[in-house]
């Protein structure tokens, strides 16, 4: 089982959930998801590393690699975020799915512009909408945030220090 | 005063960022004795901060009066019953903002330093977009030469005359028969609309078709169908394996139909 979820692994062009996995494979999520434990377990200080976000994972490159993935393939380094873009990523990738208002409730300032800037350089995305008057848009981390900053889950976070 | 000359003050991301900034540089905990204490920098600050647009800066404003309004409680004397717990908690809350506002700022750095490594990670269908292509350089090409290279060009895209017409390849009833059994054998279900998809004639459909009623018929398949319209299933046996092995000379069978 373990192998052939490395092979569907390997072939996805997306991020796949595990219930299409475990349809594929005809298995329980259950046991999908600790399949997929067991193997990125077993990748650790290897080349591959299973990304995860929500329920879905994709394979991705050790993010150790990327110096010379980039010389490989001849890619220039990503340009750099502001501090204002950042901050609202950590406020976004910790407290999603959340609403531009609750943002900018956070951090005490307009976030318009900068969400925008998040949203067209894939970062986040909108995931759905808020059951309060108006509906506010949902915003979450994508699979591109974990990439572009190596992560593996969000659990690779740093814990919020409780202040 | 010499003109021209401009106090350096670092750009601040909101009013939070330069409270914070204004209590670290003190070397204070966040506390409302703290934001007491800030409060003349802040307005300091305010009162030269370059022109912003008026939402930033009603932002910037909204913190000084609640710093204000704290500030005149940390001097005045309070009446000792007059204290509201409302009040004590419109006190709070700022610092609270700005304590929740930290931790924050503390992950973006976090996520700066990641930036900073250089530590990304590649997907491996989905590639990282190609550098942007060199401007082509045309200088001493001529029209000519250009024209040529186009004409090359469109002789390479352009099909030739002759038609290459495969014959079609035969598919008899015992093949596509052979290929459910051998699906379901992975399996324990195929759906027909897979099997159609995969059929690339008519024929091939039609044969298709019959094969699947000849393995009904011969109930060597389930066939399921939820609701009208909806996907059929074609489920294996539990005793096909069995059915199938003994039933040697039904494959002969379906060879003659076909």
């Amino acid at each position: 089982m373990k192998t052939l979820l490395e092979a569907l692994l390997f072939v996805a062009a997306e991020p796949v959930s595990v219930s299409e996995l475990a349809r594929a494979l005809e298995r329980e999520e259950e046991e999908v998801v600790a399949a997929l434990e067991e193997w990125a377990a077993e990748q650790a200080g290897r080349g591959i590393r299973l990304l995860r976000l929500g329920d879905r994972v994709q394979l991705a490159s050790a993010p150790e690699a990327a110096p010379y993935i980039e010389r490989f393939l001849g890619l220039q380094r990503p340009a750099r975020l502001s501090a204002a873009a950042l901050e609202t990523l950590a406020i976004i990738a910790y407290r999603q799915p959340i609403t531009r208002s609750a943002i900018e409730a956070l951090r005490g300032v307009d976030c318009s512009g900068t969400l925008h800037t998040l949203l067209h350089l894939g970062l986040i995305e909108e995931c759905g909408r808020a059951p309060t008057p108006g509906r506010p848009i949902l915003y979450g981390t994508t699979f591109d945030f974990l990439r572009h900053f190596g992560l593996q889950s969000l659990e690779e976070l740093p814990p919020l220090e409780m202040a | 005063m010499l003109t021209g000359y401009v106090v350096e003050t670092p750009e601040f991301r909101g009013p939070l960022d330069l409270l914070l900034y204004l209590i670290e540089k003190e070397e204070l905990d966040v506390t409302r004795i703290a934001l007491a204490q800030v409060t003349d920098q802040y307005l300091d600050y305010l009162a030269r901060m370059p022109r912003r647009d008026p939402a930033e800066l009603s932002a910037f404003l909204w913190v000084a009066a609640r710093l204000l309004w704290i500030k005149s409680r940390a001097l005045l004397p309070r009446p000792p019953l007059a204290v509201e717990e409302q009040e004590e908690e419109e006190a709070e809350d700022l610092v609270r903002r700005l304590q929740e506002y930290r931790r924050y700022r503390q992950v973006a750095a976090f996520l700066e330093g990641r930036l900073r490594a250089g530590w990304r990670a590649f997907g491996r269908v989905a590639p990282p977009p190609l550098p942007a292509s060199r401007p082509v350089e045309l200088e001493g090409v001529s029209l000519g030469a250009l024209l040529a290279a186009l004409e090359r060009r469109l002789a390479e895209l352009t099909p030739t005359e002759e038609k290459v017409r495969p014959a079609a390849a035969r598919v008899t009833l015992a093949e596509k028969a052979r290929l459910i059994h051998e699906r379901l054998h992975l399996f324990s279900e195929v759906s027909f609309q897979e099997l159609l998809a995969e059929s690339s004639s008519r024929e091939e459909v039609v044969v298709t078709f019959w094969a699947v009623l000849e393995l009904f018929k011969r109930c060597w398949i389930l066939i399921e169908q939820e609701e009208l319209f909806g996907p059929i299933l074609i489920r294996r046996r539990d005793d096909t394996a069995s059915v199938w092995e003994s039933r040697a000379e039904w494959w002969s069978e379906l060879e003659d139909l076909a």
